[in-house]
């Protein structure tokens, strides 16, 4: 729990939720990408700036950039 | 991880016993023989030919087990062939995930009796209730006459044989009277239920992880483990008193001339997500004021002595109003951690062309300007170091201060300033995660004697159970699920440009469930000891894990922020308040 007033403050600002998606469709006419997250579900982001089959950033339903493809690990905590 | 998968290879059979098929063939007809000497008998006595006719029909059918086999034997041969093609599909799953449906067994115990039992009183009969008690001593005393003075015996010598009828003579023999069992009232006429009390509790077993701990204490050897040991300190045990009597001692002086300065209504801060303490105070008169004015030789410090805890600030800013018959200036500072940023400190641009780790960053950030980073990263309180990619670490215009709080930040960690020096401390936000607080050792025992003042605000949140934290550009990504979780109620997702390393990742992906569960922001007030009582909790700042001790519960939190309140002049009132992050979920 944070109680540090700024912080607090700054968390009821809405947006800056980023996410990584796999490109699966790229619809040039539409100007939309589907895009395929980490748990399988699918999503329609603004922007067609990164190619089918390569990883994007996602900001706030936008494609901002293309992601690499980082080593992936499973681990318990 | 002990659990490894496994997995069964199902292929055809290897057709070994092929042979043994052939021996199923038809049966030889070796004593196909035997079938005709069942034939006609030899007419040699034509007289006696009517006993020897033809045999009976019932006769010839035990022929018939001597013939071929019959044809569906050898469908035997067909067995020997490939698996049925459904067992092929029976693979053991060996999964690290626990069934969800086995986590809901949970032992129910509930020591509260029953609602038609509490009003229930214990049966019992009055028996000698109003029966003299006798004390064996007074009755000595009533059966013997003790002589009050002492006596002188003259017995000329001899050995003392009293006389069968004398005028006198003593008795030295005592026989106490028996008594029998003689039965008491009970004392209460009510069965009370209560909590059993919670005694001895440090010497629970705690089944939990294996840590580092207690080993400079012990003769044991671990093959194993090559590192460090660090002994972790047991919090001290408040000693409870009937009532406290605390004379506070406040004093504020300028650090280099070691003026006194008279203040009131002084104010001191600190929470987990600040990397500063910070003061505010009033300062009574202008002479006091003019000690810690900032001039030409720039700005000043104050040591500020609370019942023996000590801080130094710097006079960041004052405010003064003056008016007929009154004048009033009110300062407000911060810790020394400030020169590291705006506006004592210039933002700088860089970034890394080579791996370096996180401490490696810190420490050139803070190079010649007299400051320390201390970052312990093995034994309690521990925060892991990692390395860094090259290009990873890019910053732009940004104060060294603020850079190291985003790596900070980063890990998951507290910027934590030493009171007095120039040291920053890197500290863990949770000493462990929350669901591991039942098993750790905590720093502080804060007893429900010494709170005088207690609030709570209980706040829903999701019990995340998983989290997922990777790096933009470079690193790594780890999809880190809690243990014994199903990993279906993930955290936000957190991205870094620097978490590039496995572990640095699992610890951050830790702190974030740890954030999930429902929560009460529990607010603490007690005094604030003397650093040199051992008997009480002293200062407690961010970061601590404390045990709170309530009048009918017992529980953990972490401390999140502290303020401290030194009200009214002379002998002020000093307060502690605490805000400390208690989980009430089920761990």
């Amino acid at each position: 729990m944070e109680v540090n007033i700024w912080k607090r403050f700054v968390g009821l600002i809405p947006g800056g939720a980023r996410t990584i998606g796999k490109v699966v469709f790229v619809n040039t006419v539409q100007g939309i990408s589907t895009v395929e997250l980490r748990d399988g579900t699918t999503f329609f982001a603004k922007g067609t700036s990164v190619e089918r089959d390569k990883y994007a950033f996602i900001v706030d339903g936008q494609v901002v950039s293309e992601a690499p493809n980082l080593p992936q690990y499973s681990v318990e905590v | 991880m002990i659990t490894k998968s496994v997995s069964g290879r199902w292929d055809k059979a290897v057709k070994t016993d092929v042979a043994r098929a052939s021996a199923w063939d038809a049966l030889r007809a070796e004593e196909a023989e035997r079938l005709s000497k069942w034939g006609k008998s030899a007419e040699e006595d034509t007289e006696r030919f009517i006993p020897w006719s033809k045999t009976k029909d019932a006769d010839v059918k035990r022929a018939l087990p001597y013939s071929h086999s019959i044809p569906e034997d050898k469908g035997c041969k067909s067995l020997w062939e490939m698996t049925v093609p459904t067992d092929s599909g029976e693979v053991v799953s060996w999964d690290k995930s626990l069934v969800v449906v086995n986590l809901q067994l949970k032992l129910l115990y509930n020591p509260e009796p029953a609602v038609k039992d509490i009003q229930r009183a214990s049966r019992y009969r009055r028996s000698g209730e109003f029966k003299r008690t006798i004390n064996p001593n007074i009755a000595l005393e009533l059966s013997l006459y003790v002589p009050r003075s002492p006596l002188s015996f003259n017995f000329g010598g001899r050995a003392y044989i009293p006389a069968l009828s004398p005028q006198v003579f003593f008795d030295f023999r005592y026989s106490p009277e028996r008594l029998g069992i003689i039965p008491k009232d009970s004392g209460s006429q009510r069965i009370r239920w209560g909590n059993a009390n919670q005694i001895n509790r440090a010497y629970a077993l705690w089944w939990g992880n294996a840590k580092v701990c207690n080993g400079n204490l012990t003769t044991i050897v671990y093959p194993d483990y090559v590192g460090p040991i660090v002994v972790v300190p047991l919090p001290t045990e408040p000693e409870l008193q009937e009532s406290y009597m605390i004379g506070n001692l406040v004093t504020v002086t300028e650090t280099v001339t070691g003026v006194p300065v008279l203040a009131q209504n002084i104010q001191l801060s600190y929470d987990a997500s600040s990397f500063s303490w910070s003061l505010g105070m009033d300062v009574l008169g202008r002479g006091s004021m003019e000690a810690i004015r900032p001039d030409h030789t720039g700005i000043k410090q104050v040591l500020v002595d609370i019942n023996g805890h000590q801080w130094v600030f710097l006079v960041e800013r004052y405010r003064r109003s003056f008016k007929f018959a009154q004048e009033a200036y009110s300062v407000t500072g911060s810790s020394r951690t400030q020169l590291l940023t705006a506006p004592y400190a210039q933002p700088i641009s860089g970034a890394n062309s080579a791996p370096i780790t996180a401490r490696q960053i810190m420490d050139e950030l803070v190079l010649n300007t007299g400051f320390t980073i201390n970052w312990p990263t093995f034994g309690d309180g521990a925060v892991p170091d990692w390395t860094v990619p090259a290009q990873a670490f890019s910053y732009q215009n940004q104060t060294p201060l603020q850079l190291i709080a985003r790596i900070s930040e980063a890990i998951g960690a507290i910027t934590k300033p030493s009171q007095t020096l120039d040291v920053i401390n890197i500290v863990p936000r949770y000493l462990v995660p929350v669901w591991q607080w039942e098993t750790e050792i905590c720093e502080k025992i804060l007893p429900s004697a010494l709170i005088t003042n207690l609030g709570g605000e209980w706040t829903p949140n999701p019990a995340w159970d998983s989290c997922y934290v990777s790096g933009t550009n470079h690193g790594v990504g780890v999809l880190a699920t809690r243990r014994g979780k199903a990993g279906v109620l993930p955290a936000p997702d957190v991205f870094d440009d620097i978490l590039a390393d496995p572990t640095a990742n699992q610890y951050r992906a830790a702190v974030e469930i740890s954030k999930g569960g429902d929560q009460e922001l529990v607010t603490l007030q007690l005094p604030l000891f003397s650093p040199s009582n051992p008997n009480a909790p002293g200062l407690v700042t961010a970061g601590m894990l404390c045990d709170v001790r309530e009048v009918d519960v017992q529980w953990i939190g972490s401390c999140l922020s502290t303020q401290i309140s030194c009200s009214g002049v002379g002998a002020s009132v000093v307060t502690q308040t605490l805000k400390l992050e208690r989980h009430t979920e089920e761990i």
